[in-house]
């Protein structure tokens, strides 16, 4: 009970963080995932969980209009969801899973907050004044904390109930489950090259970790 | 103008600290025009001793407006400027209409395409090499220093450009800095791309999911951007179909 | 054919365009035609960071504009004509410059006074106007902020 508190103000928090207050990547499926792995007691697997969902959100870039899964909310149900059940490749990918699809329910929540916050935004026919600027960003993160912590406890609890139920029957082998989660990730990754590549040294640069990935940290992960 | 570049510490803390809630009202219609207007108010105070000056100033920046979030203290710097220079309302419009496209342009791109995959894909192999916690550290740590540093710095340099920001930004050379970052970003993701394919090899009794991993990898370059969607879409409902199937179906 | 998009939006060049139209269009120069532009040099600067590497920018006054539209149409640089506003698209228009020519509608902001039509498309008292003489100077006039979007008529935009 105490957990399901402190996730939901984790919720909270994570959802401010994400794009109304400061933006310090507090809310990253990386930070989260580790940290709520840490508060369920699956700290590895929470880490596990946040670094993929982590490669899969990098490209989802966190602008203010953009409309992409959210990450923050979205890890805590994840790693709770995989926390559920005994630690297991099919654990990983129910919880990065139900993650996403949790993060595209809690972008429409975000992006009909941000339809709510224009009720309180200048309009040519009135001009706001300095108590009106600070009451609409003060009901902006409220409401932001709000959504985000309703959030998180309903995901919470779904997740509790998710995990046990979808993981147990699970038909895929272990190699192949994880072979599955890795390919969306390589796919992120090739996404996310795609900005920033293209020229024959940024190629060598690739090559270069690419290398020193394989041997030095191949298996660690 | 030496009296007006002295802008009191206190002033400029009080700007720095709003400046982190831009995005806080962020709404369609005006974006982040609200939280503007709030971080400009201490600036606002400052200059405009009239309330009915005050009152047009903050109503002028409560406007549509937009841009990165880090960059816009580029903007609250350069508009700051305008304000206490007693500069007409005509041209503080013009100079927030003139820079709502191109920090939008640039942060997307020195921030969200380049600093933040850095730092995730530094504090990822950090997290797999060493420890998740030091690689969580690393990845706040460095991040934000980086976040930190430049909203207070955007804000001196917009300070002290007005509307000569467009050409200051340029002999910046934020351009070149972001190609420096994104190189880094290269090596790394070659580095994550490797973990990653060797991971999948290791656990698989084929070479057959690797080779797949290969694949993935280049069909995310090929199709740029728009693969993104229906890969995480395909994932989600991937699994949600295999755990149904396992559930449902005698296999 | 060098001019690949005629289009009016108050917002110039910025993401919608660059990235919208131009991963479309591939322009290689952006033409700002603007009086008060033209003259501002600070103004100049900050639109030009926008396309930094990708494209060149050039800012002329409506009547400059109309002298060498002829020569931008003859080089061979893949160019996007943006104006702020109705009034100067117009003003460019007079005389069968733009006859035949697809003239873009893509943003114009609420304001006081002004007509919506779409979220991005609002029109005020004179724009009408504009638009009409547009339409007798022979282009052929339609609203659309992104190259995928539906497309609104002149009629609609007229009606109301």
């Amino acid at each position: 009970m105490t957990d399901v508190l402190l996730l939901t103000l984790v919720g909270g928090v994570v959802a401010v963080d994400g794009v109304a207050a400061v933006q310090s990547m507090l809310s990253r499926p990386l930070v989260v995932g580790w940290a709520v792995g840490m508060v369920v007691g699956a700290p590895m697997l929470g880490a596990q969980v946040g670094i993929l969902l982590e490669i899969y959100l990098l490209v989802a870039i966190p602008s203010g209009g953009g409309r992409h899964p959210e990450g923050g909310t979205a890890a805590v149900v994840a790693v709770v969801a995989a926390a559920a059940v005994a630690p297991s490749p099919s654990a990983l990918a129910v919880g990065v899973a139900g993650g996403l699809g949790w993060g595209w329910l809690a972008a429409m929540s975000q992006s009909a907050l941000r339809h709510w916050n224009e009720r309180r935004a200048d309009t040519p026919e009135h001009h706001l004044d300095a108590s009106e600027v600070a009451r609409a960003q003060a009901a902006g993160l409220g409401l932001d904390f709000v959504r985000g912590a309703g959030l998180t406890l309903v995901g919470v609890l779904a997740a509790r109930w998710i995990g046990p139920a979808l993981v147990p029957g699970w038909p895929v082998g272990r190699g192949e489950t994880y072979a599955l989660m890795a390919l969306g990730a390589l796919t992120s990754l090739g996404v996310l090259l795609r900005g920033v590549a293209g020229t024959r040294g940024r190629a060598v640069l690739f090559g270069v970790g690419l290398t020193a990935g394989a041997l030095l940290l191949g298996g660690s992960a | 103008m030496t009296a007006l570049a002295r802008l009191p510490v206190g002033v400029r803390l009080a700007v720095l600290a709003r400046s982190l809630l831009v995005q806080a009202a962020w709404n369609y219609r005006t974006m982040m025009g609200t939280g503007m207007a709030f971080a400009l108010v201490p600036v606002l105070r400052h200059v405009h001793g009239e309330a009915r000056a005050f009152d047009d100033a903050v109503a002028r920046h409560a406007t549509l407006f937009n841009a990165h979030p880090y960059l816009a203290s580029f903007a609250i710097g350069a508009l700051a400027r305008l304000e206490a220079e007693g500069a007409d309302g005509d041209t503080i419009e013009r100079l927030r209409a003139a820079l709502r496209g191109p920090l939008g342009a640039m942060g997307d791109r020195l921030v969200w395409a380049a600093w933040l995959p850095m730092c995730a894909l530094l504090g990822i192999l950090v997290s797999a090499a060493v420890a998740p916690a030091a690689g969580v550290a690393l990845f706040l740590v460095v991040y934000n220093l980086g976040q930190i540093a430049l909203r207070a710095w955007g804000f001196e340099i917009g300070w002290s450009a007005g509307t000569e920001l467009g050409r200051r930004l340029r002999e910046l050379r934020l351009t070149r800095e972001t190609r420096r970052i994104e190189a880094a970003v290269c090596l790394l993701a070659g580095a994550v791309s490797g973990t990653l394919l060797t991971s999948v090899a290791a656990v698989s009794s084929s070479t057959l999911p690797a080779l797949a991993g290969i694949v993935a990898l280049l069909a995310g370059y090929a199709v740029g951007p728009r693969a993104w969607r229906p890969t995480a879409w395909i994932v989600t409902l991937g699994v949600g179909a295999i755990a149904l199937a396992g559930r449902l179906l005698p296999l | 054919m060098s001019i690949r998009l005629f289009r009016v939006d108050e917002r110039l060049i910025h993401g919608q365009v660059v990235i919208g139209w131009g991963r479309r269009l591939h322009p290689r120069r952006y033409l700002v035609v603007d009086d008060a532009l033209a003259g501002s040099d600070w103004e100049q600067d900050l639109y030009r960071l926008a396309v930094e590497d990708e494209a060149e920018v050039e800012f002329l006054g409506v009547d400059d504009a109309r002298a060498s539209l002829a020569d931008y149409e003859a080089d061979a640089v893949p160019t996007v004509v943006l104006t702020r506003d109705l009034a100067s698209m117009s003003r460019l228009s007079e005389g069968g410059l733009l006859d035949g020519r697809s003239v873009n509608v893509g943003g114009l902001h609420p304001g006081a006074g002004r007509r919506p039509v779409r979220g991005w498309l609002n029109l005020g008292p004179d724009d009408a106007s504009h638009l009409r003489s547009l339409v007798a100077a022979g282009a052929d006039v339609e609203g659309r902020d992104l190259p995928d979007s539906p497309v609104v008529g002149v009629d609609e935009m007229l009606a109301s």
